[in-house]
């Protein structure tokens, strides 16, 4: 049963006042469902502190991926586990969050275990995950979940509305046959790189801005690191968008599974006239490749040294235009 | 702010409290030194937020303030400077002006309340200690730490302060050092604290062969003052294992070894001690003992030493690096080695409260 974030808080802040907070909470839920908000709210209560300085609190210590294909990696885990280790700087409770779990790589996930199965006395750590089903098996085992209801609806983000859009334009417009598959995934690489760019320059922005005010004053080997974990950032930031555009595909295949099985599309209701029409035209088993194409496609590009535009391109031909 | 002081006086400041700070930081105003200038004084501050150091000088003050500059950075100008004073003046960005004689550098800071705060002690237990016992018992143990991260209790010394001794203990589940000191205190301070490695090197770093030292141990910290300067350090988190019974409580053989020959024939053998056995063996017989190690298909080395033994034949085997190790850090000129049988442990004592514990290997 999941729960929304404001009900989930307060049933973590009963048991930590009846002493029984467990060592480790899986908190799963969709984009926008509160995980954040909810681990940080959590910390600032038990801390005694804002939400908004949780994370820079001396006994919160937190990670996110940070390398450039999105993992987080087992010299992060390490890191955290050797501020974990120390007693805490206020003499009470201290946290280990880990950001985005999922992304765990199963080495660090594997060298994770033992400290996440047993952390340091008055240790508490928030695993934050929107999938969680990619966490191993070992790791779920020793976590409490905690599952937040999603949102009602969510606003779609601007480039993932671009997307639908793209969707929208080639029912209308094109005919699901070579050229249009091709056409498809031109315009969806056209969005991709837009995105791109815009990542990269929101990221060289933040970049001169710290590198300014700390440029003359610190080791210019630290400036390097600076440069390097920014690079990484931007590259970890890019992924996550291109995911969210893959998403909104899945969503529209899906919501033309659904109809077809007498459910109303919820996924994408802005292209919810064309699924319909999609519907229409396909059997089950048709409708169902096209979903595994998808997923496919999103298969190949979490995979390393892999052509984006032409993994792209395939994926978009057999979703699109078989 | 602005102050005059000798070269070498800054110097000084600078290597005490430089080591402290991590390259690795997401903080970058920890990797400066905060100084701090007040009446006649300068005060260095570094920390890596789980180790801090501080330390004070003596300084020619003209104007009270505060700012942080980069401390590797600093102490290799300071370094290349000739002997004499040096003007050191900070305006209001930060910016320090450093003169010596016809030399002139310019260096940026960061202001110095972004520099996290030094914690406080009060409301602790205070312990007066000798540098020399100290400084002597962590050259005795230190080697000892674990550096095994999942058994993080280990990663430190153990400071067990009860029955008007302070037992320090080393171990990594392999060998364990342990040497007591008498140190007087109420019964109400009676307590016992995991002091990290990282603490556990600056503190030897720091410590004198004179003079006495203040530990202050609160809820989570503990601080030591040597001389003008504080380490302060985060505490490990958890119980040490229970040490005492891995110490055997009976000898039935203790042979008296002459340090030096014993460390440097057990050297020589270990060069042909495999990688994956990784030990040599010692051959008790009638007055004699034999080490021996080999390698399969590269060869073997023996030597024997006169010692006096009057027990049953007996041979075991320990991790040469583990027997060389307390012999490295004595300095007495014979260690005992009390010994039960091939698979019970073995004691390395001396005339002092100190032994060392190592566990026998099995010989195949």
């Amino acid at each position: 049963m999941s729960l929304a974030a404001p009900a989930a808080l307060s049933l973590l802040l009963q048991a930590h006042e009846q002493k029984r907070l467990a060592h480790a909470y899986l908190i799963t839920g969709a984009q926008g469902s509160g995980k954040r908000m909810l681990t940080l709210e959590l910390c600032a209560k038990i801390l005694g502190c804002p939400p908004q300085a949780a994370l820079s609190h001396p006994d919160v210590h937190s990670i996110a991926p940070e390398s450039k294909s999105r993992k987080l990696l087992i010299e992060q885990l390490r890191g955290l586990e050797g501020e974990l280790r120390m007693r805490s700087s206020r003499g009470g409770h201290k946290f280990g969050i880990i950001f985005e779990a999922d992304r765990l790589q199963p080495q660090a996930a594997n060298a994770f275990l033992k400290t996440l199965e047993e952390p340091p006395p008055n240790t508490h750590l928030l695993l934050l995950s929107e999938h969680p089903e990619q966490l191993l098996e070992t790791i779920l085992s020793r976590c409490v979940e905690i599952p937040l209801r999603p949102p009602e609806e969510r606003a779609l983000g601007p480039s993932e509305e671009a997307a639908a859009q793209i969707i929208t334009a080639f029912f209308a417009t094109r005919k699901p046959d070579l050229q249009g598959g091709l056409w498809m995934a031109q315009q969806l690489q056209a969005l991709l790189a837009e995105t791109k760019e815009h990542i990269h320059k929101e990221a060289a922005d933040a970049f001169k801005a710290e590198e300014k005010q700390y440029k003359q004053t610190v080791d210019p080997k630290w400036l390097e690191q600076l440069e390097e974990t920014h690079a990484a950032r931007t590259e970890a930031l890019y992924i996550g968008e291109r995911n969210r555009l893959l998403e909104v595909l899945e969503a529209f295949w899906t919501d033309v599974l659904l109809l077809q099985n007498a459910q109303p599309a919820r996924h994408l209701p802005i292209c919810a006239e064309h699924a319909a029409q999609v519907c229409r035209q396909l059997t089950a088993n048709e409708a169902l490749n096209r979903v595994q194409a998808i997923t496919k496609m999103r298969e190949h590009l979490g995979m390393t040294g892999v052509n984006e535009p032409l993994a792209l391109e395939h994926g978009i031909l057999y979703a699109f235009a078989p | 702010m602005r102050f005059s002081v000798s070269k070498d006086i800054l110097l000084s400041g600078l290597q005490t409290v430089q080591n402290v700070v991590s390259s690795r930081t997401t903080l970058p105003i920890l990797a400066n030194v905060r100084i701090q200038a007040e009446e006649g004084k300068l005060r260095f501050t570094t920390t890596d937020l789980d180790v801090g150091v501080t330390c004070i000088t003596d300084a020619v003050v003209e104007r009270h303030g505060g700012t942080t500059l980069p401390v590797k950075r600093l102490a290799g100008i300071i370094r290349e400077l000739p002997q004499g004073e040096v003007h050191i003046e900070v305006d209001s960005k930060n910016i320090a002006s450093l003169k010596c004689g016809q030399i002139f550098f310019k260096i940026h800071g960061l202001p110095a309340d972004e520099f996290p705060p030094f914690p406080e002690f009060e409301d602790c237990k205070v312990f007066t200690l000798k540098q020399s016992e100290v400084k002597d018992a962590l050259r005795k143990t230190s080697y000892a730490i674990s550096t095994d991260e999942t058994r993080y209790v280990l990663n430190g010394i153990l400071f067990s302060f009860k029955d008007s001794r302070l037992t320090m203990v080393a171990t990594d589940g392999r060998r364990l050092g342990l040497v007591d000191l008498e140190v007087e205190f109420p019964q109400s301070d009676e307590t016992d604290v995991i002091v990290p490695t990282k603490c556990i090197n600056e503190l030897t770093r720091l410590t004198n062969d004179a003079g006495e030292m203040k530990m202050y141990i609160s809820q989570n910290q503990v601080a030591f003052d040597v001389g003008t300067t504080r380490l302060v350090s985060k505490l490990v988190e958890g119980n040490y294992p229970n040490y005492r019974q891995v110490i055997p409580t009976e000898v039935r053989e203790r042979v008296t070894l002459e340090r030096e020959l014993f460390l440097s024939a057990v050297h020589r053998v270990s060069l042909l001690s495999s990688e994956k056995s990784n030990s040599v063996k010692l051959v008790f017989t009638k007055n004699n003992l034999e080490i021996a190690s080999n390698t399969p298909d590269v060869g073997e080395a023996k030597e024997s030493i006169p010692v006096v033994y009057k027990g049953v034949d007996m041979t075991i085997a320990f991790n040469p690096e583990y027997l060389m190790a307390p012999l490295r850090a004595l300095p007495n000129d014979e260690v005992y080695l009390d010994l039960i049988d091939e698979m019970s442990p073995g004691v390395v004592k001396i005339q002092s409260p100190f032994l060392y514990v190592i566990m026998p290997m099995r010989v195949s």
